[in-house]
């Protein structure tokens, strides 16, 4: 009898121990590819810079954060284009937050973007002077 | 029954209820992992000092530019003839057709959004914007009005105005237009993407 008490306190304790583990999930990113924003700008050498051409990867199941990569396209100004780098994160309001590097020197900032990811946003220099404000579009 | 074993009893029901507690709490209880992670105060610090330095916003809603494209984009209030001096252009932005448009103000009155043909009061008309100047005509001559921040460019430190990202001819040649990726055509992965931040946004909205 008292051996089965026993074998029944340590069947116990080993079910408790799994629960016990960590919780912590190592997730799977997934890559949300052919993203364009439309963007207007008046900034000096970007206004022709129109199309914003990105893939997003990240975990949006277990993260709020998200890698963001491309280039800005610029078709009315000699077909050139800027390469772009960043992240995006969601803020604790709910709202989208992206910031990206754009070609060397420039930064394009956009703060609190809606559900409809469609905004204003900022570019700002080396320097973080700001340089003007853009539009940005997700259709 | 064995009094040792009836002692046992109550310890192993104690034992099995305690990790069974344990584990549901550990189970249900809120992970960081999950739940929005980042300090409340980072974007609202963000946002005061992108707001505290935003220039009186220039740049339009899209829906504001598609609802002025489609209606008559001038105001009824009666325009005096406008002398260049009085028309302030803010901006020049490009509508989903790829055609410009100019931010104006005369007289301090709101900005509205011209195109090309446009009325700028009962004698001017629009008849050139550019990336950075808007040309209209009155009473036979033409008036030429320079972008705000262009107009401005002079008075600038000569350190900013270096920092512009003014593209070089090597820098553009030097970045071509993105290839085609051949799976899908830009835009191609929108809605996908804006579904899933909504479903994210959801979520943070029921957390909270």
């Amino acid at each position: 009898m008292i051996k089965s008490l026993k074998m029944l306190c340590a069947t116990a304790t080993l079910v408790a121990i799994p629960t016990l583990a960590s919780a912590y999930v190592v997730g799977t990113p997934d890559t949300y590819s052919d993203l364009l924003w439309r963007v207007s700008s008046n900034v000096s050498g970007l206004s022709g810079c129109t199309e914003l051409q990105v893939d997003a990867t990240g975990d949006l199941a277990n993260s709020t954060k998200l890698s963001i990569y491309g280039a800005l396209n610029c078709p009315l100004q000699q077909s050139g284009s800027y390469g772009v780098v960043g992240s995006g994160y969601f803020g604790g309001d709910g709202s989208f937050n992206m910031t990206l590097v754009v070609g060397t020197n420039t930064t394009l900032q956009c703060v609190r973007l809606p559900s409809s990811l469609s905004g204003s946003c900022s570019y700002y220099d080396t320097f973080g002077n700001i340089l003007g404000s853009a539009f940005v579009n997700f259709r | 029954m064995d009094p040792r074993a009836r002692r046992l009893i109550p310890v192993a029901v104690v034992v099995a209820s305690v990790g069974a507690v344990w584990g549901y709490v550990a189970v249900t209880a809120p992970r960081a992992v999950v739940g929005p992670s980042i300090d409340p105060v980072g974007p609202v610090a963000v946002v005061s000092e992108a707001r505290s330095h935003t220039v009186p916003a220039v740049a339009p809603r899209v829906d504001d530019v598609v609802a002025r494209a489609q209606s008559p984009s001038i105001d009824s209030t009666p325009f005096i003839a406008p002398a260049a001096s009085n028309v302030v252009l803010s901006g020049v932005a490009t509508s989903p057709d790829g055609s410009r448009l100019a931010i104006v103000s005369v007289d301090r009155s709101p900005e509205t959004l011209l195109r090309i043909g446009d009325r700028l009061g009962p004698d001017a008309t629009v008849v050139r914007i550019d990336d950075t100047s808007m040309t209209y005509r009155l009473a036979g001559s033409e008036r030429r009005v320079l972008l705000k921040a262009t107009q401005n460019a002079s008075a600038t430190p000569a350190r900013s105005l270096q920092a512009s990202p003014t593209p070089t001819p090597a820098a553009l040649a030097g970045a071509p237009a993105m290839a085609r990726s051949g799976q899908g055509e830009p835009g191609s992965g929108n809605e996908a993407f804006r579904a899933a931040v909504a479903k994210k946004m959801q979520g943070i909205a029921a957390a909270r």
